[in-house]
């Protein structure tokens, strides 16, 4: 297996196409929920766990940056395989598709219950979950370059829904977001912690940096996108926080769903039922991005046929997704995902770090060595 | 994989499993408003005020009474009593009995924030006496209650003139601490539902009722007017020299008084916390208003005499907050949310409910009105 | 190319006259159209030869038949060359280019014993005068359509884009039935790349005839199972010259009054080179009217049939009244409903299209008027949807381009279907396979949603709304044009004050 791999030309993508992809595949299902899981922990301090992270996460990606620069055109299946050899990096590198898997998977229940708390309580499991494999295999199928676009139209065609919370914004209650600075550190922490599935996906990077064309300008647009992301998950929480109290939060399990249902409009009554439905195009670009992931991964490490992973793991996801529809179900496999990927997202590339760099300074080393003699 | 392919499987699919259960309009009794009354032996007695198209009845309209353990359970036995399937996706108002409204509402409301398929924008309100009696009123806008409150709430609302009362507002209100409360208070006036004053709650309990005019001035402090009718009386003694003599006739039986119809342009109030520990509170008041109309035969020409309106409006408005305000002292329920002020001013641990009950009876707030006349031209 | 450089490789000649009529008329199957006529002189035979109908005859009596048989021109090769006042004289050896160039028109004279035989071009062409276009009609600018003959094309497409630049490749398609064709594009602006895309598609063609540039069309196109057409097809050489001067390719077939034009982006079929001549802001205005229709065309229908079947809730009390009204007197579920008026109004539509103008007129009046509100007074469907389906129908005619107004009308079908089944997720899933599909779409290799994806937001300006014109001094970057600035910049005029 190839440490560096080399991308076709027609393969590559410009830089500016990672905002699209780090916003695409960080805003999915946690939002809709995460108001609420930091609330609980931080009260109306919430938006201040939310910067925390912002800044924690800030520090991973430089790391994994710092990590990628190491080589010249690798991604983290060859620099695994690279640091700790062939056997251990493999394993290495099945966690990450691992990872990949569960919050695929985790993404696709629980948008499935979503629209069937929010539309059709009596609809079948399958039929939801069949439509969404649907739209991932077919875009999937399209390569890289479809994949990324499907992130950028599907960015645009979503993002009107913000139009949709102006009118919440109006009725908001400021008081609820005092008094400031009250929270002890450690439950703000707490709070910077649950983020943690919700901020997840900018891994993808650690797999398509090889692919940028660009890389001296990958930069901004990464911190753009983690920006956005960002400044929505703080726009929506202060906007929760504010127009809901306090039970009415503790009760709503997606709690940003709520806020759109004050909006009506002449010709449309209630708009929580356009943007569950709309959502879809905010879950598909996660949806397929994870599932290139996987696919490429298999690919890299086992040289298996992405195409034979792609309609493999659809079946399987498929298949998981009839047998987890109760709610404490599908809540156990979103903790198994976030706690997870906790691990090997905010923890591992900062142990990672260290041992690239020893190695290359070795290899450095070794090399003058050969020169000197 | 083509797309002939995935479409031939997807329609194949499709078909094979017949889908979701659907929702056809036609044929569905779509609740437009449900009144609710307690009887005693803890039954709740349910009067639905329903749509459902049958093409031979001769108006659209129906109302059906049901009872049962829980809200949902008297649905159900509704639908014993109706050919459609009936849904409450279309809810527009729901309706207390002034009797169940004393006892607590929340708990009937349960059903209806749990469920994702309900309106936020639905209104509720409290019947004067009963909801069955206020439903069963069969006259023109009686017959179509829902759609009729609906109307008339988004309108009075909308013109600010009395405090938003849908449910995402009274849940807000409910859950907050330091804030109580408000909905309208319906009865049939001249056969139609109309708004005949404002229900203070204590929690999600009716206490106390304060006429609609009371309802506007805690508006003015819960939201900001724009366009908004009032009117106010003061005394006409210090209008003594502007009064024009010759116009004021004999028919005005009262000669102590004058009237004022006035618009107001723009008001706000805004509660200040001027000291927390001694629980100090300022609540300024800004109206901006236009004189509509006098009862009494007072020239506004004069400069002075619209200054002198100006303070006379001030002294009457103050006086007006500060009787609302004892008021609500005295029932210790606090609509202003003169609580929530001092929770967030507070830099200490969290406020409690029966706390803040405890404290507001000995707040003490100072109400300063200020208004400013912009047009009393048309008036001379 | 290769042929004309050795001509005597396949050569017949030199050969006997009457060998060669009958070698030429069993060709022909002895078919009368071929005219061979053989004079002698001096002991020397001349042929004649070439199919009647597709020349001009008087041509050949006065100005070849006159001179050789009355004056004394010699009998040779160079002599006819030189005296025969006739333009273009060429010298062929081959039968097989004989044989194809009899059928496009060419005359042959052939002096025994010669080496070669000469040609001239002589062909005649019936055609139709030239007319307004009838599919795309267009209220300012010039109106003029092209015709079934290439030559009157070429003549139109030369005086509307008058420059040395103008490149007219030209091929012979079909084994059977060879039918020119040609790839006209501007040199110094088109991407080379594409040109040769094209070119390749076309010289890897391997069929027997084209029977039309609609069916070449669909021969070269990048994928065959798509519902949305991937080159524009045009009958307006405005609308031709516009594109080509935009860097793009255009194609003419003979026989065919329409032009293809490629590579195109879904967007362009949208656009109207009456954007352009009017204002920018009611351009702007015109094309965002026709996204806006595409959008309503497909998706009013779905959405009420959503509606009506699963959310109730999203109807709007007022309206729900009405709604409910008209619908209880259906017996229908609004699925069947909603796809039996569409399905009307389609055979309105055909029906129309295929009668003559007056009688088409009158079954739309017809349709419109006494079947729809017969049909609402029998109960069969609901007057508010009378109205989503005719405004989606009218939506639907406003796309400037036939092709892609009748995609819009058929994507509506398995819209409908999805929404009578799983309602507004339905619809979405739709929706996301439909952008999903056109991401995937190429056209001449070159992204079907450009300039969306791939992103270039210089671009928006000439797709998806107008600039004023000193916006416009660069030409459409999303396909690669060799020379992207069309004029200079022009510097912005300097303020005035107000009295100045």
């Amino acid at each position: 297996m190839d440490i560096n791999i080399n991308i076709k030309k027609n393969l590559q993508i410009r830089a500016f196409y990672l905002f699209f992809v780090i916003a695409s595949i960080q805003l999915g299902i946690g939002i809709l929920g995460v108001s609420r899981l930091i609330y609980l922990e931080v009260q109306q301090d919430a938006w201040i766990s939310i910067v925390i992270a912002f800044f924690y996460v800030s520090l991973i990606i430089m790391v994994m940056l710092l990590i990628l620069k190491q080589y010249e055109n690798a991604d983290i299946y060859g620099i695994q395989v690279d640091i700790f050899g062939k056997w251990i990096g493999k394993l290495f590198g099945t966690f990450f598709i691992f990872h990949f898997a569960l919050s695929f998977f985790s993404i696709l229940i629980t948008y499935i219950e979503v629209i069937k708390v929010f539309i059709f309580p009596t609809v079948n499991d399958y039929i939801l979950s069949f439509m969404l494999l649907c739209l991932v295999i077919y875009s999937v199928l399209g390569g890289i370059r479809v994949i990324i676009g499907v992130c950028v139209i599907f960015f645009f065609l979503s993002h009107w829904l913000l139009i949709l919370l102006i009118q919440p914004a109006l009725q908001m209650e400021l008081t609820h977001l005092q008094p400031v600075f009250v929270t002890p550190i450690t439950d703000l922490l707490k709070g910077a912690r649950v983020t943690s599935y919700t901020f997840m996906g900018f891994e993808i990077l650690f797999l398509i940096y090889p692919f940028i064309l660009n890389k001296n300008k990958a930069k901004l647009p990464i911190f753009l996108g983690l920006g956005w992301t960002t400044f929505l998950l703080l726009l929506t929480t202060i906007l929760v926080i504010g127009y809901f109290s306090f039970d009415q939060i503790e009760r709503r399990e997606w709690v940003l769903l709520g806020l759109f249902k004050i909006q009506s409009f002449a010709f449309i009554e209630r708009f929580d039922y356009i943007v569950v439905a709309e959502w879809m195009m905010v879950v598909i670009p996660s949806l397929i991005l994870l599932m290139w992931g996987i696919t490429y991964g298999t690919k890299r490490l086992y040289q298996v046929p992405q195409r034979a992973t792609l309609y493999t793991i659809a079946i399987l996801c498929f298949i998981g997704s009839l047998f987890t529809n109760e709610h404490f179900q599908i809540q156990k496999v979103i903790n198994w995902s976030s706690e997870y990927g906790f691990w090997l997202v905010y923890v591992y590339p900062l142990l990672l770090l260290p041992i690239v760099l020893i190695k290359k300074k070795w290899q450095k080393r070794k090399d003058g060595d050969h020169h000197v003699h | 994989m083509s797309i002939k392919r995935i479409s031939i499987l997807f329609f194949s699919v499709i078909f094979l499993t017949g889908c979701v259960a659907t929702n056809e309009l036609e044929e569905l009794a779509i609740i437009s408003a449900r009144g609710i009354d307690l009887k005693e032996d803890d039954e709740i007695e349910t009067t639905l005020n329903i749509i459902r198209f049958d093409p031979e009845a001769q108006s659209i309209y129906t109302t059906i009474k049901a009872a049962g353990k829980s809200v949902k359970q008297a649905r159900e036995h509704a639908g014993y009593q109706i050919g459609y399937e009936i849904s409450e996706g279309q809810l527009r108002a729901e309706i207390y009995g002034r009797e169940t409204a004393t006892k607590g509402i929340t708990p009937l409301l349960g059903g209806l924030i749990r469920d994702a398929q309900a309106s936020d924008t639905m209104y509720l309100v409290i019947a004067n006496s009963t909801a069955s009696e206020l439903m069963e009123h069969q006259t023109d806008n009686a017959k179509s209650i829902g759609r009729y409150l609906d109307a008339l709430l988004t309108k009075e609302i909308k013109e600010k003139a009395i405090p938003a009362s849908n449910i995402q507002k009274y849940t807000v209100s409910a859950g907050t601490i330091g804030q109580d409360p408000v909905l309208a208070i319906i009865d049939i006036k001249d056969d139609s539902p109309a708004i005949v004053g404002i229900g203070l709650l204590k929690g999600d309990r009716l206490v106390k009722e304060v006429s609609t005019h009371e309802g506007t001035l805690i508006n003015i402090i819960l939201d900001r007017l724009k366009n908004t009718e009032m009117s106010i009386t003061v005394p006409l003694a210090p209008f003594e020299s502007y009064i024009d003599k010759e116009l004021m006739h004999e028919h005005y039986a009262s000669t102590e008084e004058v009237t004022i119809q006035y618009l107001v342009n723009k008001g706000k109030g805004k509660i200040k916390v001027k000291n927390v520990k001694n629980l100090t509170f300022k609540t300024e008041i800004q109206l901006d208003i236009d004189v509509r109309g006098l009862s009494k035969p007072v020239s506004l020409k004069n400069k002075n005499a619209i200054k002198l309106l100006e303070k006379e409006m001030e002294k009457k408005l103050t006086d007006q907050y500060e009787n609302l305000f004892k008021e609500t002292q005295e029932a210790n329920i606090d609509p202003f949310g003169f609580g929530k002020f001092y929770r967030a001013n507070r830099q200490v641990a969290k406020l409690t409910d029966n706390e803040w009950r405890k404290l507001y009876p000995n707040i003490s707030v100072d109400f300063h009105v200020d208004v400013d006349i912009l047009q009393a031209g048309t008036i001379q | 190319m290769k042929r004309s450089r050795s001509p005597e490789k396949g050569s017949i000649f030199p050969i006997k006259v009457a060998e060669l009529k009958k070698i030429l008329q069993d060709q022909f199957n002895n078919n009368p159209d071929l005219s061979f006529s053989i004079y002698e002189k001096k002991d020397k035979k001349l042929a004649v030869f070439f199919i009647a109908y597709l020349v001009e005859s008087e041509k050949i009596e006065n100005f070849l038949l006159e001179p050789l048989l009355s004056k004394e021109i010699p009998w040779a090769n160079t002599s006819i060359k030189n005296e025969i006042p006739l333009n273009g004289p060429e010298e062929v050896v081959n039968l097989k280019n004989i044989l194809a160039n009899l059928l496009l028109g060419k005359v042959y004279v052939y002096i025994e014993q010669e080496q070669t035989a000469i040609a001239y071009m002589l062909s005649k062409k019936e055609k139709r005068s030239l007319q307004q276009s009838e599919t795309e009609s267009l209220v300012l600018g010039p109106k003029i359509g092209f015709t079934e003959s290439m030559v009157t094309n070429l003549n139109i497409v030369r005086w509307n884009i008058r420059s040395e630049d103008l490149v007219l490749e030209r091929f012979m398609l079909g084994k059977r039935e060879p039918r020119e064709v040609r790839i006209i594009y501007l040199h110094s602006i088109a991407n080379s790349d594409d040109v040769q895309t094209m070119r390749q598609r076309l010289t890897e063609l391997d069929i027997d005839f084209v029977e039309d540039s609609a069916i070449l069309m669909q021969y070269i196109e990048d994928s065959s199972s798509t519902i949305f057409p991937q080159f524009l097809s045009t009958e307006l050489p405005d609308r031709f010259s516009y594109s080509i001067n935009k860097g793009k390719i255009g194609v003419l077939v003979e026989n065919s009054p329409t032009a293809i034009i490629a590579p195109t982006s879904f967007f362009s079929y949208f656009e109207s080179t009456e954007d352009l001549y009017m204002r920018w802001n009611v351009g702007t205005f015109l094309r965002g009217l026709r996204f806006i229709s595409f959008l309503l065309s497909t998706l009013l229908t779905p959405m009420y049939v959503a509606a009506a079947t699963f959310h109730y809730e999203i109807i709007p009390p007022t309206l729900l009244v009405n709604l409910g009204l008209s619908r209880a007197a259906v017996p229908f579920p609004p699925i069947l409903e909603a796809l039996f008026l569409e399905l009307m109004i389609e055979l309105l539509r055909e029906s129309g299209a295929r009668l003559p103008t007056k009688v088409g007129q009158t079954i739309g009046i017809v349709g419109g008027v006494v079947v729809g509100t017969a049909a609402v007074q029998a109960g069969i469907t609901s007057n508010v949807l009378i109205i989503f389906v005719a405004l989606s129908a009218l939506a639907s005619f406003t796309a400037p381009n036939y092709l892609m107004g009748t995609t819009a009308r058929i994507i509506r079908f398995p819209m409908i279907i999805l929404a009578g089944f799983l309602g507004i997720i339905g619809i979405l899933f739709g929706a996301c396979f439909l952008v999903i599909h056109l991401l995937k779409l190429t056209s001449l290799g070159r992204p079907y949603l450009s300039p969306i994806y791939p992103l270039e937001m210089k671009d928006f300006n000439k797709v998806l709304f107008r600039l004023p014109n000193q916006f416009q001094y660069k030409r459409f970057k999303s396909y690669r044009p060799k020379d992207l600035i069309r004029y200079p910049k022009q510097k912005a005029k300097k303020k005035k004050d107000i009295d100045e």
